[in-house]
């Protein structure tokens, strides 16, 4: 009870509370859930809002969102004592837990993430339908599900469609990731963890990461298939990667800041952690080099009108600053909450194996395989070339 | 004529079976909703109102309760369903906190900073709280609240994601190395239930360790209960413990 | 591709698709709910009765008193100041020992040791001060031997006077 200031107390942790329960899955899953959400935003932006200069991309994020979204619940699967149940969640589901919204909200993302795309590529799906043989032929005529109407009337309705699941699609992915900073937020017992702040916190770096992912990935391909990269595009992608990060920067300040000013009893153990088990990846990492960095060098773009080359250059050095910083954020918060005990005068460490069964590797692992999927996405659905326009 | 008869028959069992599938599915449909049915509630709750009081004055840390429990209960290695924690305060106001082995094999002696000038055992259990976070959070309704207001946890339906662990502000949870479910002190609900004690309350012997209903007049917690200086832990979380401690001293935790 | 076609056609056409997928999802979610779901609460009331099932091995001291085996021993336990301490603290819990020592007559032994003594009643500060506790080093100290505890007192009934 820190609320005895006068009392010193010796390290002691909960006998239970000598081991971390919530792994390197559990911070690569909700890293993962905010790629989704983030690459959702932008095409959204170009859906929605009618941000012309986002169309370059708007496809090619909305394929990038699929992909890490097939993968999103693959670290839960792996983390689960009995991952052969998990669909419990969604037979007996308990509405007062979190996690319980997971199935639904994930499920329910997914089917419109699915019917946007197919919208979105049905004249693309069509023609290809016709142009190719064999297998891939069979593969694009099921997707056309037996209707080629590629009419202007039809055009035009699935112009209409896309906007409708467009604007849906961005307060579910809002929710698709707020909930996942509310399942930590909303834990009273853990005093690093719960604030209301989370699923906001959640929610912006979600936005950063997912922008930061889609520039690092646009940029690769473009390169990889020898096409030009366009300026406003990046242009434009770095004004907004710029503003959710000024937020995203500011709330997480600003919590450390009024945890700090308060000092309230939350604050002895976290004071602690700052100094010792957090201080390299948080304050050193996070805060300095991955997160003032990119702010800087983003600002300098966005303010100064350089020259495409360095535009493009300190875009993609702050977008590849910025997956880390997104990462070590989940991290932080994640691993962090966990270095203490509830007895809150007791601390542990944290140090994943490369080859255990939460460990590094699988972490690599699950993270390429949504990498090669995108890859394989836009094989079948090319759409970075200008002649392949919707 | 036979035939037609057949016929007539399967059409109408075919109208029955479809009558009774569209009943099941609009059912079906309806069912996600949470209960709050209140009066079918009711009926369920059980006339009980068992509380478990721990005397901290009594307790010699001993540790036979913690053997006790791990017998009963097959709590794995490393984990515990209940624990002692041992406190040692020296003049100058340094907290000395341990709890070796969960304080299984008893306590040895400690040197600490100073003189000890106040020195106790807190036993530790789950606290069976009734506005519990443990049960609100499980994703697959496999930690339930009993009729009788026991919090236990169905190994069947846990998926083990470990996030009633997190949310136990007490470290009452743990994930079974065996059954990878969550796992934790039952109040010892087959033995109340068989008319037995717990098994830490029976091993105790010193009766620092109480547990009873206290709707029953006859039980000693019921004489005990209002008379006594009783306090829980965390109380500030408001997740309403229904493990009491007596004489508890503000060093805590 | 006829003209004829509305320009609607597709979306009806993936959207039965997905309520057909929705609904089998439905139904087949509704088979999986386990059948005592929802009896008393909202979880599977089966478990509750698999709960209250078990076995339980910690056996109660009274089962010692009613069997000729040890009613000696624990009439002399029940009448002294280990009245409250059971059996099983220090013999440890047999609930099914009967059995299995007729099987193997080896299998269990009785701590005679100092330190299962010493467990309650070493000298402690964290410990109650009425209750009887000795400094190891300074109790009965004889030659710097250190004999066994229940060489003086009777484990089942320890005080002296």
């Amino acid at each position: 009870m820190e609320h005895f200031n006068h009392f010193h107390f010796l390290e002691y942790s909960f006998p239970n509370d000598m081991y971390i329960y919530w792994t390197l899955m559990i911070v690569l899953y909700p890293y993962i859930t905010g790629l989704v959400a983030g690459a959702f935003i932008v095409s959204s932006l170009y859906h929605v809002f009618g941000k012309e200069e986002l169309k370059p991309v708007a496809k090619f994020s909305l394929l990038m969102a699929f992909g890490f979204l097939l993968f999103a619940s693959v670290p839960l699967l792996n983390h689960l004592g009995h991952p052969e149940r998990a669909f419990n969640v969604m037979i007996t589901p308990n509405f007062t837990s979190a996690i319980s919204g997971f199935g639904f909200i994930y499920s329910t993302y997914a089917i419109l993430l699915m019917l946007e795309i197919w919208f979105v590529f049905r004249k693309d799906i069509i023609l290809y339908s016709q142009k190719t043989t064999g297998f891939l032929k069979f593969f694009y005529t099921t997707l056309t599900l037996g209707n080629f109407n590629v009419s202007d009337e039809a055009m035009k309705v699935d112009h209409k469609v896309v906007t409708i699941l467009a604007a849906i699609g961005i307060p579910m992915a809002c929710m698709l990731h707020g909930y996942v900073g509310f399942l930590f937020g909303a834990v009273k017992a853990n005093p690093w963890w719960s604030t209301p702040l989370m699923p906001v916190i959640f929610l912006l770096s979600a936005a950063v990461s997912g922008i930061a992912m889609l520039i690092l990935l646009y940029i690769i391909a473009s390169k990889f298939m020898k096409i030009d990269i366009h300026e406003e595009c990046i242009r434009s992608l770095n004004k907004y990667l710029w503003a959710f990060l000024i937020a995203d920067v500011t709330l997480e300040m600003l919590e450390i800041l009024v945890l700090f000013y308060e000092s309230g009893e939350e604050w002895e153990v976290i004071h602690y952690l700052l100094a010792n088990e957090l201080f390299y990846s948080f304050i050193i990492f996070q805060v300095f080099i991955c997160s003032i960095i990119p702010l800087i060098a983003l600002g300098i773009v966005n303010i100064l009108t350089l020259s495409f080359r360095v535009t493009l250059f300190t875009s993609l050095f702050s977008s590849l600053l910025l997956i880390f910083q997104v990462f070590l954020m989940r991290w932080n918060v994640v691993i962090g909450g966990q270095h203490f005990s509830k007895s809150f005068i007791g601390f542990k460490e944290y140090h994943p194996l490369f080859f255990e069964k939460e460990g590094i590797l699988a972490t690599i692992i699950i993270f390429i395989c949504p990498l090669i999927v995108i890859y394989i996405l836009n094989r079948l659905f090319p759409n970075l070339k200008d002649n392949e326009e919707f | 004529m036979e035939f037609e008869k057949m016929n007539q028959q399967s059409r109408r069992d075919f109208l029955k079976k479809f009558i009774q599938g569209s009943t099941a599915l609009s059912v079906v449909l309806m069912y996600p909703v949470p209960s709050f049915s209140t009066e079918k509630d009711k009926k369920k709750k059980a006339n009980t109102n068992y509380v478990y009081l721990v005397d901290i004055g009594k307790c010699i840390g001993c540790g036979k309760c913690v053997k006790a429990c791990r017998t009963e209960n097959n709590v794995p290695a490393d984990f515990f369903r209940t624990w002692v924690e041992r406190y040692l305060i020296s003049f100058q106001h340094e907290v000395f906190t341990d709890s070796p082995k969960g304080g299984e094999e008893g306590f040895q002696p400690k040197k600490i900073k100073g003189e000890v000038e106040k020195g106790f055992y807190v036993p530790k259990l789950c606290n069976h709280c009734s506005n519990t976070p443990c049960v609100q959070v499980c994703p697959v309704s496999a930690s339930y609240k009993s009729p009788e207001n026991f919090i236990l946890v169905d190994k069947e339906r846990c998926i083990g994601c470990g996030y009633c662990v997190q949310a136990c502000p007490y470290g009452s949870r743990y994930i079974s190395p065996n059954s990878h479910t969550a796992d934790k002190c039952t109040w010892c609900y087959h033995r109340i239930t068989k008319g037995l004690q717990n098994a830490c309350v029976q091993a105790c012997p010193r009766e620092a360790r109480l547990f009873g209903d206290l709707n029953n007049s006859k039980s000693k917690v019921s004489k005990v209960f209002h008379r006594e200086n009783l306090m829980v832990l965390k109380p500030h979380l408001m997740t309403n413990p229904q493990t009491y401690y007596k004489d508890m001293a503000a060093e805590v935790i | 591709m006829s003209k004829m076609e509305s320009p609607t056609s597709h979306v009806k056409r993936v959207f039965i698709l997905l309520l057909i997928i929705i609904i089998a999802g439905v139904i087949v979610r509704s088979m999986l709910i386990p059948e005592s779901f929802g009896k008393y609460g909202h979880y599977r009331g089966n478990a509750l009765q698999e709960e209250a099932a078990r076995e339980v091995t910690f056996s109660e001291q009274e089962k010692c008193s009613s069997s000729e085996c040890h009613e000696m021993n624990f009439l002399i336990k029940d009448k002294g100041k280990h009245k409250p301490v059971v059996c099983e603290n220090c013999h440890g819990a047999f609930a099914f020992h009967p059995e299995e020592k007729r099987a193997d007559p080896n299998k269990f032994t009785i701590n005679r040791d100092r330190s299962l003594c010493l467990t309650c009643h070493r000298k402690e500060p964290a410990r109650p001060k009425d209750f009887p506790m000795i400094v190891e080093l300074e109790h009965y100290v004889e030659g710097g031997e250190k004999p066994p505890c229940i060489s003086c007192h009777d484990p089942h009934s320890p005080s002296m006077g």
